[in-house]
């Protein structure tokens, strides 16, 4: 497995773990989340581009504490597909967004009202 | 009196040595005690200068706030470029003085500086929409959010500080 394939797993292991939180950028579609006491990795939806149909590009950057790209996949890469890409970017923002907390919570609420 | 003398003058080197032991004890003790006030005056004049650039990278989310809502995006841009770059000389200068969490929150927040001058940058060419203003702003009040909490963080210490002195 490449390290770039093993930074994404990892990444999405812990993010379903609750142990790495993700937050939403300015951009739209756009989430980061810190690693150690210095690395930033982004991960961001695209625009459709004209592959026939109308699923989105994806981009994953990792930044040094220099704040230099130091590491960038979009799309694909050293044996990293787009599906993963797409799967971290769904983790990242259930987690920035913090999707799970809210739908647990309308829930409770609507057998509390039985 | 006489013996008193007699025992002096019989043993006058001992007891130079022992004075002269005293002497240097003291003096030691009084050095170490003023480089450790040294060392405590030049921590909390670095804490302070921390709270300083913390508080500068505060106002100036501030003003990013107000240039948003102006849509004034060549000063959302530099803003947000002087945020970034005031984060990175935070995180390197007071490297050590950081613990972990606030290595964290300040790297957040330089990441959120420099989202929101990405936009900055295409809102200058094409007008941002009213979902990317309602991101833009939502970033920039995390930002302040990080700044704020870094801050008061900075001056808890440098307050504790003045308290345990006092």
């Amino acid at each position: 497995m490449s390290k770039e394939k093993e930074i994404v797993e990892l990444l999405m292991a812990r993010t379903k773990a609750g142990t790495q939180s993700w937050e939403p950028m300015a951009r739209e579609d756009e989430f980061a989340t810190v690693v150690g006491e210095g690395f930033s990795i982004f991960v961001r939806a695209l625009e459709p581009r004209e592959r026939g149909d109308d699923t989105p590009d994806y981009e994953l950057i990792l930044k040094d504490n220099n704040d230099r790209d130091v590491l960038s996949i979009y799309n694909a890469g050293e044996d990293v597909e787009w599906k993963d890409l797409q799967v971290l970017h769904d983790t990242a923002r259930r987690s920035a967004l913090k999707v799970d907390a809210s739908i647990d919570a309308v829930l409770r609420q609507l057998k509390k009202q039985g | 009196l006489q013996a008193f003398r007699d025992f002096l003058v019989a043993n006058w080197g001992s007891i130079a040595s022992v004075v002269g032991l005293a002497v240097s004890c003291v003096t030691l003790w009084v050095a170490r005690k003023a480089r450790e006030s040294a060392d405590a005056a030049k921590e909390e004049a670095r804490r302070r200068n921390l709270s300083e650039d913390l508080q500068d990278a505060h106002v100036k989310s501030e003003q990013v706030g107000l240039f948003i809502r102006d849509g004034n995006w060549d000063r959302v841009f530099l803003r947000s470029q002087e945020i970034s770059s005031l984060c990175s000389i935070v995180l390197k200068r007071w490297n050590k003085e950081l613990n972990g969490n606030s290595k964290t929150q300040i790297n957040l927040a330089r990441d959120h500086a420099g989202s929101i001058a990405k936009v900055a940058v295409r809102a200058h060419r094409v007008q941002p929409s009213e979902k990317e203003i309602v991101n833009v702003s939502a970033a920039q009040r995390r930002l302040n959010e990080l700044l704020s909490s870094e801050l008061g963080e900075a001056l808890r210490v440098i307050e504790g500080k003045e308290h345990s002195d006092v």
